[in-house]
Formats: structure tokens, C-alpha cells, sequence
């Protein structure tokens, strides 16, 4: 974490010494200084695209019309409020970061209700409208004429060279970068990866996916508004031309280059598509074709980028590097011993590690003409693990959807400890204690092992700006958390794969991955959906270990969803039969499954 | 009273060009879910090249309309080939970004051939000076551009949903595994998408040079893209009679608030981006979808 945090702003700190030195004796023009300025903001207000759309993911086509609405703040500030200049330019960088952060919370609404591609059409509206009118108001823009702004004094030394104000970006870039870090590796930039992959897994660890991407438009919008302020103190007369719809596109061309959600990539990108053309002129009119092509290129040849192939290559190396100690340590769940309801704060988890009553009252799905649940209803007491089998398409997956949240039953109600819980959304239940698997394995595969593991315990860690901006509180508690995942991750047998992706480990890694993850945030009841499937019958023997040992040294409540018998017998209690979405028998597990009647609808007979 | 009728009358002809375009757009999606960002800039490419050759070599207006159509559906043909097909698998986002890059490339090289300053396309003649509706005077180039948007729809409607090729193609749209497993044959299916859409840019660029006035490098992919794209969304992007209702819609948003705003220039957008969060927030599956998403 700390080389990624201090990099690139201790250069930038170096840059800001060494270049007023350098243009005051000469050694560099200062229109080769002032170029470079305009490669750093372009690579800061790139930054501020990728928060969009390479870590959330909804594609941002307005990121100039930000920019601009912060260039105009300034503009404003700096002509109509007659402060003192560098009074104004403080006034200025906080109004131009609120009003961008503003406008993307507006250009953000419809992430309330709608996925991906379409946010693509209100940024688009946004932008055309903002660049068709507002930028086009005489006593907002000053139109053609445009805006003058005085560069500052700070400190008694004037700003008004190129070679002095370049400070101003490049401490602004430091600014931009260690929000970024802190974002993307925080809590915020987590749960954003995650939704930004499969919404629902997302929401199934507890993140709030539409207040998520709000947030996640709102930080960006900031970043460009701040850079909006400090482009306009760069061009010193802000004019409307400057922030045209191309160009919001071109950034988003720049930004998938760099490769979406790598933070260095984007950020020399940004720079070099800015600055080269400035400097080597025969590269103006070939830019954008450049640019577009080694975008087509990228996309069709490796959708991730550049960066994605690096990260590929160091999960290889990773995974070579680590096999020799697998072997080496006998793993095993239940070493660990589950914390004491003392031992933390609790609150997080809905108050007690004690399993909890879940109630599942005549739940009735129905899609379209299709039944898939009938009138199922079941109880699964504190503390007890209770199976649940049934042939293919029983509706067992669907009654789980139901459980956590993902689907709304048609009727019916579930309960948890008597509190009903059928409207809530699947963070809600989450944060209530309860946690989930996927028979397709529920992790983001493009985040590493210990992010997973971070993200699970999402509802256990504070949010908001306190954990953004590192707060003692916010730190501990992520501490805590980051020591927990490493327990985990060493009880599981995979510690030495810590910063590997999920997405390079085997199927039965990944389900302990999951498993782990299920059982980080010390849930009340545990949600377990075929968690064999798909494994090789020794990997689902090991599994199989792994799930008998979490059962005994946590007191949670457990259903599990199995196919597998021997799993099924191994760890529940009591057991409950689906068929065609009805209940058909329950009891205790061996007796259940010793009945006729559910052999017959395992295996396809008439039944009596 | 006949004020409001002469502007009803403008908004309709005005959309039916936003309908051709959300023709295109919407054909794509249907086909991939994905955004297709080039459309407008494929209909600035066929503009050029008609207007290379009317205006610069003295052509016929159809030999330069021919081969604006030609040049676009080779660029379709291109999109479909090398971008599309290697991209099955990518997601519809990355599928969205890679049209964005085919747009600048389009736009990088029309500055690059045919300059940056803006061009007159000249209008098609119909050899006379045009119909006289509820007295505003419809220019031949709009009553071309409704013949078209009449035809296009009533094209695609016969083949979609007549021939067994276009019930493939429907087919696939819903899920193409499955079709592709019942024989539906997919890279044709994927051509007859992408080159499709880039004729229907092409003819909506052709008609839209002369109602634009100029005609400049990226010309089509601003406010025009933009008006194609919330008729997409008013009908229901993938619904593409809703994209020819959408598109109406529009040029009536348009032309009634150019005339309730006639002192502020550009307001307009701000309508258009409202009916768009509108849209969005309250009926995204299109204003007359049934059920809501």
C-alpha cells in the first residue's frame, strides 16, 4: 500500500522543486513547462473518468462538461466576487469541486434504477446540454471573448509564469492520486469493483449498489471539478470552446487505452495523448485516429488492456511461487477460533454471533406462466444446520434468492428472528447477519484474495467520508479486518496467494475462497448454494472437512443447498426435500433420505 | 394556431431523420445490447463522400448518394468483421467504448481528407420546389427523408418478420446460443446488423448535410447522434417501430420548445437531456413499453 500511495506524489513534490529551478535558469522553455502543466491536469481529469467507468464501470461521456463547470465556477468566482486573488483562488478550488461533484450526482439519478450502458445517455444528455447551453450563456461564459482569470499569489510569490504555476498542477495531481489510492483500496472502491462485475454478488456483501455508483459519479465529479479549477488558473482566459463533446469522448478513448481501473496507466496516458501533439506537431491531426485505432485494437484483441496482461502474468508467477508451500500446511477452518461476542463491537453483524431463526412462510415464485416456487415453506432453528435437496429445477436456488433478497416472491414472507424481512433489499438481510454462497462461486474474480475477503466484511467496517479520508477509527477497524482476511485466507491454505485474483485460482480454491468469505463477517445465518458443485470428488471431500469443521466451531445457523449426500449427511441436522418448488418431506437427515418417496424424485420414478 | 401547425409539421420532418438514425441505433442493440456510438459518424462519412463527389466533381446527386451508401455499408461491413465478431464474447460495455473508437478513427480521417471547414452538401431535387404543408413550405430533401424513413421501416419490418433469415435474426437476439445451435446462420446475421445500421446512417447523413445546412467532420455525431439516441430511448432501445415513434416525438420536443425558447439558444438540449433523465427514471423500457423495468 505505501509505495502506491507516496509514488507518484513524491515525484510530483520533486517536479514542483526542480522545475521552477530549471525555468528560472533557463534550462527549459517555459512553453515545453506550460505543455507539461496541460499533460497533468488532462492526466488528473482522466483520473477522475476512471473512477467512473473503470472501477464502477457505467460509462462516463460527460467528463469535459465537468471540467468545464468547474472552469466556469472559477471564472465566476474570479471576476464577480472581487476577493483578494489568492482568497479567490481557495474559494475557487472548493466552489469548482462542489459544483462538479453536484452535477455528477444529477447526470448520477438514474443509476437508482437502471445497470450499465444506459447511464451512458444521461451522461451524453448531460453533456450536450451543458455544452449547448449553459456554456453558452454570455454572463456565465462570457462566450466567445471567454473568461479572464488572474493566476494568484500564494505564499507572496506570484503564480503568473508557466514555470511557477506548474506547481499548482502538480500538487493538485498529488492530491487527485492519494484520493484515488484511498478510494480504490478503501471500502468505496471495493464494493465499486464488485458491483461494477456482478451487481448481484455485490449486493449479497452487503454493498449498496445504486448508492454506490452515486458516490462513485459524485468522487469523480469532484476530481474533475478541481481540475476544472486548476485548468482555469492554466489557460488563464476560460472560453467555451475548450470544453466541447469530442473532447469527453476522447478522454474515454484515452481511458481505456491506459486501461480501465489502472490508476498509472490512465494517468500517463491522459499525459502523453495531451502533450505529445503539443510538442511534436505532426502528431496533432493523427491523434485521434491513433488514439481510436489502439483503442479498436485493445478491445478486440484483449478487452482488459495492457495492464490486464500484466496482471495475468504476475498471478502465473504468484501461483508458481506458491505451490510449494501449499502442500506444506494441513488447513484446516476450524483452527480458527470464532471471535467472542465481546471480543467486537457486534454491531456491524446484527449484534450477536449466535445463530439465528430463519422462517420461510408459503413462498410462491412465479416468472411469467412457470411456478418455480410453490407455497415452499421451512424453519431453520438457532444454531441448527438444515439441508436442502431436491432434483434439478426443485426451485431450491430460487428459494435462496428469495432468502437473501435477490428475488421478491410472489408471495409469501421470510422471516429473520421474527422480524420480517420480504422487502428488503439484499444488503439490508446482509447486514442483519446474513451471508451468502453462489452455486456459480460469488466473488469478484478480478479482485485479489484479500479484497474479497475485505469486501466481505463490508457491512463490518465503517463507510462514508471518515473512512475516505482515513479517519482512527475507520483505519483500526480496516486493520482488524485486513488481519482477519489473512487468518482466513492462512486458515484455508492459500495465504501465500494473498494479492493473487480470484479468477486465476481452481474451482476448489475459489470455493474455499468463498467459503471464507461467507464466514468473514461472522454471520448469523449462513446461506450455502451447492457448494460442491463443479469440484472433483477429492476437492469436494476436502470441502466437505472444511464445511464439517466451520459447523463446529461456529454456532451459526446454516442452510445448505447440496446435491453431494455424503455432504449433506456429514453436516446437517435436519434436512428438507424440494420438489417442483413444493415441500415433499422433512425430518431428520438420515431418516429423510432413507424414504421412498424422495428416492423417486431424485431419480425420476412415478411416485406412489 | 397555424404558428403551432407549422411547427408540428417541422418537428415531424425533422424526425423522421432522428427516426432513420434510431433505426440504426436500435438495430444494433437488439442485435449485441450494445450502444453503437458510430452511427453518426457513419452518416458524416457518406455525407463527404457524396458531397466529394456532387459537389467537388459535378456528379449526379445519385451517383454521389450511391456511393455515400457504398462507402458506408463497408464500413459496416468493417465493424462487423473486425470489430463485432472478435468482440462476441466482450462485454456489451467494451462492445459500446470499441463503436466510440470507430467514430474517431472516421473522424480523425475525414479531417484528415476532407478538411476541417465546413462543406454544403447540395439537397436532392425532386424538380420542384416542394410541398406546401399547413404553410410551411417542405422542402424536397424532407420529403425524401419521410419517403426513406417509410421505406426503411417497412424494409426491416418485411424482413424481420417475413423471411426466414430476418426470423433468424430475431432469433438470435434473444439468444443467440440457442440459435446459433438451430442452424440460424450467426456471422450472417452479425453482417446484415452492422452493415444494415451503417446504410441507415448513410441515408440519414445524406439527408440530414443538406437540413444541417454544412456539413464538417464529426457533424453527425453531437446533436444528431444525441436527437437518435433519445428517440432510441423514448421508443425503447431495440423496439424499432418505437424508434421511428421515438424519433417523431423528438422533432416535435425539438421544434416546440425552439419555439417556446426562441431566446435562448440551446435550451432545447436542456428539454431534450430532461425528457432523457426523464425517461430513464420513469419508463427506461420506453414510454409506451409495456410494464415497466
Amino acid at each position: 500500500m505505501t509505495p502506491r500511495l507516496w509514488g507518484v506524489p513524491l515525484a510530483c513534490v520533486a517536479l514542483a522543486v526542480v522545475l521552477p529551478l530549471a525555468g528560472a535558469a533557463g534550462v527549459i522553455n517555459q512553453p515545453d513547462i506550460d505543455v507539461f502543466s496541460y499533460g497533468v491536469l488532462a492526466g488528473m481529469l482522466a483520473l477522475s473518468l476512471n473512477i467512473i467507468t473503470g472501477y464502477a464501470g457505467p460509462v462516463s461521456l460527460g467528463q469535459v462538461a465537468f471540467l468545464g463547470m468547474g472552469a466556469f465556477t472559477t471564472g465566476l468566482v474570479a471576476t464577480k466576487l472581487h476577493l483578494p486573488l489568492t482568497l479567490a483562488f481557495l474559494v475557487a478550488v472548493v466552489g469548482s469541486t462542489a459544483v462538479g461533484a453536484l452535477a455528477a450526482l444529477v447526470v448520477g439519478l438514474p443509476a437508482l434504477r437502471l445497470r450499465g450502458i444506459y447511464l451512458a445517455l444521461s451522461t451524453f444528455a448531460f453533456a450536450d446540454a451543458v455544452d449547448h447551453y449553459f456554456f453558452n450563456v454570455q454572463q456565465l461564459t462570457g462566450l466567445g471573448s471567454g473568461i479572464t482569470v488572474p493566476r494568484p499569489h500564494l505564499l507572496g510569490v506570484s503564480l503568473h509564469e508557466a514555470s511557477r504555476y506548474v506547481v499548482v498542477p502538480l500538487i493538485g495531481l498529488a492530491l487527485v492520486w492519494m484520493f484515488d489510492v484511498r478510494l480504490r483500496h478503501g471500502r468505496l472502491g471495493r464494493a465499486l469493483v464488485a458491483l461494477r462485475e456482478n451487481e448481484d454478488v455485490a449486493a449479497s456483501f452487503g454493498v449498496r449498489v445504486a448508492w454506490s455508483k452515486l458516490a462513485a459519479f459524485m468522487a469523480s465529479g469532484a476530481v474533475a471539478g478541481f481540475t476544472g479549477a486548476l485548468f482555469a488558473y492554466q489557460v488563464t482566459v476560460v472560453n467555451h470552446s475548450s470544453f466541447t463533446f469530442d473532447q469527453s469522448l476522447f478522454y474515454l478513448i484515452i481511458v481505456v487505452v491506459g486501461g480501465l481501473g489502472s490508476r498509472g496507466g490512465v494517468l500517463v496516458a491522459g499525459m502523453l495523448f495531451t502533450a505529445l501533439p503539443r510538442w511534436l506537431s505532426f502528431l496533432q491531426e493523427w491523434n485521434f485516429i491513433v488514439a481510436s485505432l489502439l483503442l479498436v485494437v485493445t478491445l478486440a484483441r484483449h478487452p482488459g488492456g495492457l495492464p490486464s496482461m500484466w496482471a495475468e502474468a504476475r498471478d502465473r508467477r504468484a501461483l508458481q511461487k506458491g505451490q510449494d508451500d501449499l502442500d506444506a500446511v494441513l488447513p484446516s477452518m476450524g483452527r480458527r477460533r470464532p471471535p467472542k461476542e465481546d471480543e467486537r463491537d457486534g454491531s456491524a453483524v446484527g449484534g450477536s454471533a449466535r445463530g439465528a431463526r430463519l422462517q420461510v412462510e408459503d413462498v410462491t415464485v412465479r416468472f411469467g406462466g412457470v411456478t418455480a416456487v410453490d407455497a415452499a415453506g421451512l424453519e431453520v432453528a438457532p444454531g441448527v444446520r438444515v439441508g436442502l435437496v431436491g432434483p434439478n429445477g426443485a426451485g431450491k436456488s430460487t428459494l435462496f434468492n428469495v432468502i437473501s433478497g435477490l428475488v421478491r416472491p410472489t408471495a409469501g414472507r421470510v422471516l429473520l428472528d421474527g422480524v420480517d424481512l420480504t422487502n428488503l433489499p439484499p444488503y439490508e438481510r446482509a447486514a442483519r447477519g446474513m451471508s451468502r454462497t453462489f452455486q456459480q462461486i460469488g466473488l469478484v474474480k478480478d479482485a485479489s484474495l484479500v479484497e474479497n475477503l475485505l469486501l466481505a466484511q463490508h457491512c463490518g467496517l465503517p463507510g462514508g467520508p471518515g473512512a475516505l479520508f482515513g479517519s482512527g477509527p475507520a483505519r483500526r477497524r480496516e486493520k482488524e479486518a485486513l488481519e482477519l482476511a489473512h487468518e482466513l485466507l492462512t486458515d484455508i491454505g492459500l495465504a501465500s496467494y494473498a494479492e493473487v485474483r480470484v479468477g486465476s485460482l481452481s474451482g476448489g480454491q475459489q470455493r474455499l475462497v468463498e467459503l471464507a468469505c461467507a464466514i468473514a463477517p461472522n454471520p448469523r445465518l449462513l446461506l450455502l448454494d451447492e457448494p460442491s458443485a463443479g469440484l472433483s470428488p477429492a476437492a469436494a471431500e476436502h470441502l466437505a472437512e472444511q464445511l464439517a469443521a466451520v459447523s463446529e466451531s461456529y454456532s451459526t445457523s446454516i442452510l445448505l443447498i447440496e446435491h453431494h449426500l455424503p455432504l449433506v449427511t456429514a453436516v446437517c441436522d435436519e434436512c428438507y426435500v424440494l420438489d417442483s418448488g413444493a415441500v415433499l418431506a422433512h425430518g431428520p437427515t438420515a431418516e429423510v433420505l432413507r424414504r421412498s418417496e424422495v428416492a423417486a424424485a431424485y431419480l425420476g420414478e412415478t411416485r406412489p | 394556431m397555424g404558428h403551432i401547425l407549422q411547427f408540428t409539421v417541422l418537428g415531424l420532418a425533422n424526425g423522421t431523420i432522428y427516426a432513420l438514425i434510431a433505426l440504426g441505433l436500435s438495430l444494433v442493440y437488439k442485435a449485441t445490447r450494445a450502444i453503437n456510438f458510430a452511427q453518426g459518424e457513419v452518416g458524416t462519412l457518406a455525407a463527404f463522400i457524396a458531397w466529394e463527389l456532387i459537389g467537388r466533381h459535378h456528379q449526379n446527386w445519385v451517383v454521389g448518394a450511391l456511393a455515400g451508401l457504398a462507402a458506408a455499408a463497408v464500413v459496416g461491413y468493417v465493424m462487423h468483421r473486425f470489430v463485432a465478431t472478435p468482440m462476441r464474447e466482450a462485454s456489451r460495455v467494451s462492445l459500446t467504448i470499441a463503436t466510440l473508437g470507430v467514430a474517431f478513427t472516421l473522424y480523425g480521417l475525414e479531417a484528415k481528407v476532407f478538411g476541417s471547414s465546413p462543406e454544403v452538401l447540395p439537397p436532392p431535387s425532386l424538380g420542384f420546389q416542394g410541398v406546401s404543408v399547413a404553410g410551411y413550405l417542405l422542402t424536397p430533401v424532407y420529403i425524401y427523408a419521410i419517403a426513406a424513413a417509410v421505406i426503411a421501416s417497412a424494409t426491416l419490418g418485411v424482413v424481420l418478420r417475413r423471411t426466414r433469415f430476418g426470423l433468424g435474426v430475431l432469433a438470435s437476439a434473444q439468444d443467440s446460443d440457442t440459435a446459433r445451435l438451430l442452424g440460424v446462420p450467426a456471422a450472417k446475421v452479425s453482417a446484415f446488423t452492422w452493415v444494415g445500421a451503417a446504410v441507415l446512417a448513410g441515408v440519414a447523413g445524406l439527408l440530414a448535410g443538406p437540413t444541417q445546412g454544412v456539413i464538417y467532420p464529426f457533424f453527425m455525431s453531437g446533436t444528431l447522434l444525441f436527437r437518435g439516441l433519445v428517440a432510441a430511448l423514448v421508443g425503447g432501445f431495440g423496439d424499432l417501430p418505437g424508434a421511428v415513434y421515438g424519433g417523431l416525438i423528438v422533432g416535435l420536443v425539438e421544434a416546440y420548445s425552439i419555439e417556446a425558447f426562441v431566446h435562448y439558444p440551446g435550451l432545447p438540449e436542456v428539454i431534450l437531456m430532461a425528457l432523457v433523465l426523464g425517461v430513464l427514471l420513469v419508463r427506461p423500457r420506453g414510454i409506451l413499453a409495456r410494464g415497466a423495468a
